[in-house]
């Protein structure tokens, strides 16, 4: 997804410590010359088209058929174990601190302005049943999603995946993911479930059924599990 | 030789464009400011007359604001002269408002670092009614901002301590300078001090 | 029905940033950590108040474009009845993006916005057709007629960037030349 290269951005380098970086102008550099995009962390950005997004997922399906949801989810997961290892880096050289010695949200949100920035849509992180052992994201505007259009099915896999790999890398406990409501299902956000695997499989189960996400989160906060 | 024909096919010889996606996933636009933003008006308007001129109607945001300018220097200049009086008369509003308003979670003193951000939007804002944009107020600071103050709960501070900068700054400008100031203000406040 | 929002970004929007109104954005820059010292804010006030006087210049351009190429291309076809009629309207049509640019420049006060726009990619395309001998006979007749055009004023502001391009493009063509005697 980005590469990590020892690029300088300029804006940066004037004002190391401005946090509130994420206008489009401050957080991608642009660079004619050499034509690279590097953003604020210095990764090297690529701005594609919603064709990228419909070739990848048009191209898997082709490739490995009904595979292709959990290809994506695994790819997403892979990335988000990955960018859980360049967050926490790039996260302490900013802020002077460990990531584990942070408000949680903070870090969080902070976690999640670059992908916002660079067009993945804003979220919600709902914590009320981290006792529990879950917990919900929304996302508006998924790029994937909105690129697909309603098609009647979830399809933010990478998203979930992305999910996934992350929390699990930051919490040290295996976690999954699954999308319980999507745009591409005529929903006007979508909402992931982020929970131990017993909790994601209960998801799914009911969603095969016919629950909605409110009858998931309903359930899932009555106690119901899978037998 | 024809020239009319020529100009419609000017776009033969110019590089192809590319498309991004760049989706604007904010916050709802605050109706209340039917302002015209200059500077990311300015960026938008050579976008978008690429390779053209200009309407009559695509200028009038630069008009208006030769118009205001004066008025705006004006409000700039007595913000930064009134800056340390505003800053501490909007801090004696607020506590009387609220005592324990800078008493932290741990019963730590916040003062110092609420009055650090209060310059910070004071001096935001006036740049705001200096430029008379909006829009790069809010892409570069307050949308940012506004994850911040609700992730470390500080939506009420942010709404207790812009509508009291509101109410001081009427107290030291005029009448139509505080027309520029008040608006973006109450920006800060709708978008900092909500908690949904 | 996605709704999205595009920006269409033009290749050259990718600028490595050479604010389009410096004086403008670095105002922002510094926002959070200082008020304008005194000398800035003039900078700022010397454009706007040369605003009104760019936007007469512009707005004038913009209506006596049609009339200033045609009087130009009349002129340019007698004084080089051998070169071809699609020859000459590439010149033309080169001119008048040109022009155009120069104007958006003169407007926001901004010569990056012609280099980045316009000069980087006409440059290559200048070289490739090699139509120094027409373009300079071109120039000429265009300078001309926007003199009468334009009030002694108005080309003032015009002139930096019109200068700039013209010279840029005349240089361009001479490189292909003397590669080409080597």
């Amino acid at each position: 997804m980005s590469i990590t290269l020892e690029t300088e951005h300029s804006i940066k380098k004037k004002y190391p410590k401005r946090h509130n970086h994420y206008g489009f102008r401050d957080f991608f550099q642009f660079d004619p010359d050499k034509g690279t995009i590097v953003d604020w962390n210095g990764s090297q950005n690529i701005l594609t088209t919603e064709d990228f997004i419909v070739g990848l997922v048009e191209g898997l399906q082709e490739e490995v058929g009904d595979a292709s949801a959990a290809t994506m989810y695994t790819i997403g997961c892979e990335w988000g174990t990955k960018d859980a290892f360049f967050f926490e880096k790039w996260f302490e050289k900013e802020f002077d601190r460990n990531v584990r010695q942070t408000n949680l949200m903070f870090l969080l949100e902070t976690w999640w302005w670059p992908f916002t920035a660079q067009g993945w849509g804003r979220w919600e992180v709902d914590m009320g049943d981290r006792k529990q052992g879950f917990m919900f994201i929304n996302i508006f505007d998924s790029a994937v999603a909105r690129t697909l259009g309603d098609v009647g099915k979830p399809v933010c896999y990478l998203y979930a995946g992305l999910f996934a790999g992350f929390f699990t890398e930051l919490v040290k406990k295996q976690l999954s993911c699954i999308e319980i409501q999507c745009y591409s299902m005529g929903e006007t956000y979508c909402k992931f479930l982020l929970g131990g695997q017993d909790r994601i499989d209960a998801a799914a189960f009911w969603m095969n059924e016919g629950a909605t996400a409110r009858d998931i989160e309903k359930r899932l906060r009555a106690g119901d599990i899978l037998r | 030789m024809i020239w009319n024909e020529s100009l419609n096919t000017i776009d033969e010889i110019r590089p192809p464009r590319f498309y991004a996606i760049h989706i604007h996933t904010f916050v709802q636009r605050i109706a209340l400011l039917r302002e015209f933003t200059m500077l990311s008006q300015l960026e938008r308007l050579s976008r978008e007359v690429d390779g053209r001129y200009a309407s009559d109607a695509e200028l009038t945001f630069m008009i208006d604001y030769v118009r205001s300018f004066n008025l705006r220097v004006q409000t700039y200049q007595k913000l930064q002269e009134l800056e340390s009086t505003i800053i501490q008369q909007t801090y004696n509003r607020m506590r009387s408002i609220d005592p324990q308003i800078f008493v932290g979670v741990n019963r730590e003193d916040l003062t110092r670092k609420c009055l650090y951000d209060m310059t910070c939007g004071l001096r935001a804002t006036a740049t705001a009614v200096l430029l008379n944009d909006l829009d790069t107020l809010q892409e570069r600071l307050l949308f940012w901002l506004q994850t911040i103050m609700r992730s470390l709960g500080k939506t009420h501070t942010c709404d207790v301590l812009y509508s009291s900068l509101q109410e001081v700054v009427k107290q030291h400008l005029t009448p139509p300078q505080a027309n520029l100031v008040c608006p973006i203000l109450e920006l800060n406040r709708r978008i900092l001090g909500s908690v949904t | 029905m996605t709704g999205l929002d595009r920006i269409h970004i033009h290749y050259s929007d990718c600028s490595s940033y050479t604010p389009m109104y410096p004086q403008l954005l670095s105002v922002f820059d510094e926002a959070e950590n200082r008020y304008l010292k005194p000398e800035e804010l003039k900078l700022v006030g010397q454009y706007v108040a040369s605003m009104p006087e760019r936007l007469d210049t512009y707005r004038n351009l913009r209506e006596r474009e049609l009339e200033v190429m045609q009087a130009v291309a009349n002129q340019l076809q007698a004084e080089m009845p051998q070169v071809s009629e699609e020859v000459l309207e590439r010149c033309l049509k080169n001119a008048l993006l040109m022009l155009r640019y120069c104007a958006l420049s003169l407007l926001l006060n901004d010569e990056a916005i012609l280099e980045q726009r316009f000069l980087s990619w006409i440059g290559p395309l200048a070289k490739l057709y090699d139509t120094k001998a027409i373009d300079s006979k071109l120039y000429r007749l265009l300078n001309q007629q926007l003199s009468k055009a334009l009030s002694a004023k108005q080309m003032s502001y015009l002139s930096p960037s019109l200068a700039l391009a013209q010279e840029s493009l005349l240089s361009q063509s001479a490189s292909v030349n003397a590669a080409a005697q080597r």
